[in-house]
């Protein structure tokens, strides 16, 4: 079953018809439910816009992307905000927590925001802080704990909605290669309890433990790899190839 | 020519925070520029009573500039604040701190001369403006219209010495510039503040000790002391309170999980915990600035308002004084003399044989003798038989009762201990003699005896004569022979009241008063609404982040309006909510200082109150709305 969809998607920047910037040519790609896809790409190459675009922050300029059957594109503001709170999850590069709540009360956020019974936040909180290893970190405060700690209570904010699909903007970015084995390994773990999962990324240690890697250049999409049987040393060979291949060929 | 470059783009490319920088110091100059204007003015002072209007102006001088100094460096510091980085950045690519100085002073100079100039032309203007209205409230006919260089002058030394002063402050915190700082610019987490009850409660109980000096003030002397002891501890508690209190109150509030888990409350209550500690002490300032613009306006306008209630109740008759024997021949020759000399009518002359006041105030229905610096009233005692004829009434009157006149008739006794007997008492609210005997702060009270033997025990003191009659004549006939007249009969200022000169002193007095009042609080008005813009500027920069990540996690644009609206509002209604109860609370105290002027006239006081408390609300919300759009469009600005 797709969760996700992306037909013809192109997105266009005009400042005032002088000036285009062509950000996605032609993207059309499928996610299925419970898949972990990495997408990859040198900077320029549209993986913020496409993201932005299935985030329902930013639209295209033409094509068509549903997810879980609405169209993106249809949806106006207001429903795009109760849209990103009920069926997505976000976990950013930077964290972005909250200093002025406290570690229990940032993952809440989307929570509240959609008005939900204290009992209910609790009784969701509780498995998912012992799954990530938060528990003794709920009273603190952002600025108290590490990155890795942080980025495990990001986590735990995008995942406390049980979203249809769970989006990562170069989560690992900000982290050292400890943390960062932690937090794939976590999401690995996830994935395999049936959470869908979409991960932007650099790195092509962090895309080996997805099940799948695209690669965008130029605002199309240029090249994918499936993991299937593979282990993930081999995985990650491929992958590196194809980052060279992209790198040095004119498509 | 760098440095100029420089200077010139640091002033043109944050107009946001240097326009408030810029308006503050052209309205400061050209106020200060009108008051040195109206100080130095010849005509004023030549004006009788000229001298008050220019002794209070220089005590506003003294006010404006202070008020000037400290809103300049409250300005300064936010532009310090957002210029700190950009010099650091310069710093790091390569400019040393002394080319930074210099960036700095051009600014500054860049910035005081176009202000300077700017201020001047508008003070002119204004100063236009200011002595049309000041002619207005003053009983003269000639142009004061004057420009002053040396107004001119002393303006734009002061303001060099505070343009000066801030660029002194500037150095030291250019020397404290880090570009390391810049390398690791993470936003650094505030620990969240703990609530600290024991102040707020401390803080509760200053606030309620000088609410309740306000409420038991007595018009007395001592009043004034109460007003400054009551002044300072509902500064102290004002502070305590916005700092500690609010952190305290919204610590409850977060304990509450089902009120604190609402999506409005989780933003505001999270986001002012921590904005407290650094806003208690702004708002607390808001709120006193608001407070003192109601002080201020409503007792200079009250008593410009009341004051033809305050000649009624010194001057029953246009002209009254008390002597120690009956009106000789030889005077009364004098008087009608200066009378026809000056085409004067006079009016029906009545006297009234009088006891000398004695000073005292009433305490569970006995009046006891005080002095007058805790005195309330000041006691006479006339026969039933002078006041029937007075009044041209009947009245009868057994051994043991008294008619009481008191001019602000709040005295609601049935009986009345006095010099150790006790009388039944019928007040009376209309009593034609009524005089204040001296021009004391006192209020006047009069009994009204059965006999002479009772006027006699009730206050022994000497008797006196009360003589009083009206004249007809134009105003300014009227002024000449009310002067000469006191001249001829040889009477001392004190024992005289002539209800011309009077008015003539109080409309110079009240309305000097009531033009200095007006513009100090202009000031305080404007330095409130700047405090407040650069507040909300500061919040929008600080919850800017906030709200894109909320965004991010799922707020609707009208949901964030929303929240920010609850946020903005509960943060600004605060001040201007204390400011009303603080002035309600000021208003006993408020109507003891003004009976010292004899105003005795609640409705008046109401009147003012009601009417400049709904105009500073009024302006309040329009500040507040206005400087809430900067806020709504910091925060809509993408951060990247």
């Amino acid at each position: 079953m797709n969760v996700l969809n992306l037909n013809h998607v192109r997105r266009v920047f005009a400042d005032d018809n002088k000036n285009k910037v062509t950000a996605l040519k032609d993207i059309s790609f499928n996610v299925d439910k419970g898949e972990y896809v990495a997408i990859m790409g040198e900077s320029g190459a549209g993986k913020t816009t496409l993201l932005n675009i299935i985030a329902t922050l930013d639209k295209a300029t033409s094509g068509s992307v549903t997810l879980n059957n609405v169209d993106l594109n249809k949806l106006r503001e207001k429903q795009t905000a109760k849209f990103r709170r009920e069926h997505l999850g976000f976990v950013f590069q930077n964290f972005n927590l909250l200093d002025t709540f406290n570690n229990r009360d940032n993952i809440f956020l989307p929570l509240v925001l959609a008005k939900t019974e204290y009992a209910e936040m609790e009784q969701r909180l509780n498995p998912l802080a012992e799954q990530l290893e938060i528990k003794n970190l709920l009273e603190r405060y952002p600025y108290e704990i590490s990155g890795g700690q942080k980025q495990r209570v990001a986590a735990a904010r995008a995942l406390i909605t049980r979203p249809d699909l769970v989006l990562a903007d170069e989560p690992t970015g900000a982290l050292d290669s400890h943390n960062t084995e932690n937090l794939l390994q976590l999401f690995e773990n996830v994935n395999t309890q049936g959470q869908t999962i979409l991960m932007v990324t650099h790195s092509a240690a962090a895309a080996s433990h997805s099940k799948r890697t695209l690669f965008i250049k130029d605002g199309q999409i240029y090249h994918e790899i499936f993991k299937g049987d593979h282990s993930r040393a081999e995985y990650l060979k491929k992958i590196m190839a194809s980052l060279a291949a992209l790198s040095s060929k004119e498509v | 020519m760098v440095h100029l470059k420089l200077a010139w783009h640091g002033v043109t490319h944050h107009k946001q925070e240097y326009g408030p920088f810029l308006l503050a110091s052209v309205v400061l100059i050209a106020i200060n520029f009108i008051f040195w204007n109206v100080s130095l003015n010849k005509a004023l002072k030549a004006m009788p009573f000229g001298d008050a209007t220019i002794e209070i102006t220089k005590v506003a001088i003294v006010f404006i500039s202070l008020i000037s100094l400290f809103l300049m460096f409250y300005a300064n510091s936010f532009l310090i604040k957002q210029r700190g980085e950009e010099l650091g950045l310069y710093n790091m690519v390569g400019l040393s701190i002394g080319d930074l100085r210099w960036i700095l002073s051009l600014e500054t100079i860049l910035l005081y001369v176009v202000s300077l100039i700017s201020g001047l032309i508008a003070g002119s203007v204004f100063l236009k403006l200011a002595f049309l209205i000041l002619q207005k409230l003053l009983p003269i006919k000639e142009s004061l219209d004057h420009f002053e260089m040396h107004a001119v002058s002393t303006t734009a030394v002061i303001f060099l010495l505070i343009f000066m002063a801030l660029l002194v402050y500037n150095f030291h915190r250019v020397h404290s510039i880090d570009p390391i700082h810049l390398w690791n610019q993470s936003f650094k987490g505030e620990k969240e503040p703990k609530a600290k009850k024991g102040l707020a409660i401390i803080g509760i109980a200053i606030l309620a000790w000088g609410y309740w000096i306000s409420l038991r003030a007595k018009p007395s002397g001592a009043a004034f002391i109460s007003f400054i002891l009551a002044v300072t501890l509902v500064v102290l508690g004002t502070y305590l309170l916005f700092i500690v209190g609010s952190i305290a109150f919204l610590k409850i509030l977060k304990k509450q999980k089902r009120i604190y888990y609402k999506p409005n409350y989780f933003i505001s209550i999270s986001g002012m915990l921590f904005r407290m500690k650094q806003n208690g002490a702004g708002l607390a300032s808001i709120c006193l600035l608001c407070t003192s613009i109601l002080v201020t306006m409503v007792g200079t306008l009250s008593l410009y308002v009341g004051e033809n209630k305050l000649i009624d109740s010194w001057n029953p008759y246009d002209i009254m004084f008390t002597m120690e024997k009956q009106l000789s021949a030889k005077q009364q020759q004098v008087i009608n003399e200066t009378a026809s000399k000056y085409n004067i009518t006079l009016g029906k002359q009545n006297q009234m044989p009088i006891t000398t006041p004695s000073s005292g105030s009433i305490k569970n229905g006995k009046f006891e003798n005080r002095n007058i610096m805790h005195g309330t009233y000041q006691l006479s005692t006339l026969t039933l038989a002078e006041y029937n004829s007075i009044q041209g009434t009947n009245v009868k009157l057994k051994k043991r009762q008294i008619l009481l006149y008191t001019a602000s008739s709040k005295l609601h006794e049935k009986h009345l201990f006095i010099q150790g007997q006790q009388y039944q008492v019928r007040t009376i609210n209309d009593f034609k003699m009524a005089f204040n005997y001296l021009h004391s702060i006192l209020q006047p009270m009069f009994v009204v005896a059965a006999n002479e033997e009772v006027a006699k025990t009730i206050n022994p003191q000497p008797k006196l004569i009360v003589l009083g009659f009206n004249i007809a004549g134009t105003r300014s006939n009227q002024l000449k022979f009310a002067d000469t007249l006191q001249k001829e009969l040889n009477l001392s200022t004190a024992t005289y009241t002539a209800a011309p000169i009077y008015r003539n002193l109080f409309q110079s007095l009240f309305g000097s008063l009531l033009f200095i009042g007006s513009l100090v609080s202009i000031t305080l008005i404007f330095a409130t609404a700047l405090m407040i813009y650069y507040k909300q500027l500061s919040e929008g920069y600080a919850d800017r982040r906030k709200f894109q990540t909320m965004k991010q996690v799922g707020l609707s644009q009208e949901e964030t309006k929303k929240a920010i609206r609850s946020q903005v509002s509960l943060v600004f209604m605060l001040p201007i909510l204390g400011a009303a109860i603080h002035f309600g609370f000021c208003i006993p105290l408020l109507k003891s200082i003004l009976s010292v002027f004899s105003m005795y006239s609640t409705k008046v006081l109401t009147e003012v109150s009601v009417v400049t408390l709904i105009v500073l609300s009024g302006g309040y919300c329009c500040v507040y709305f206005l400087t809430t759009k900067v806020y709504q469009d910091l925060i809509d600005k993408k951060i990247k």
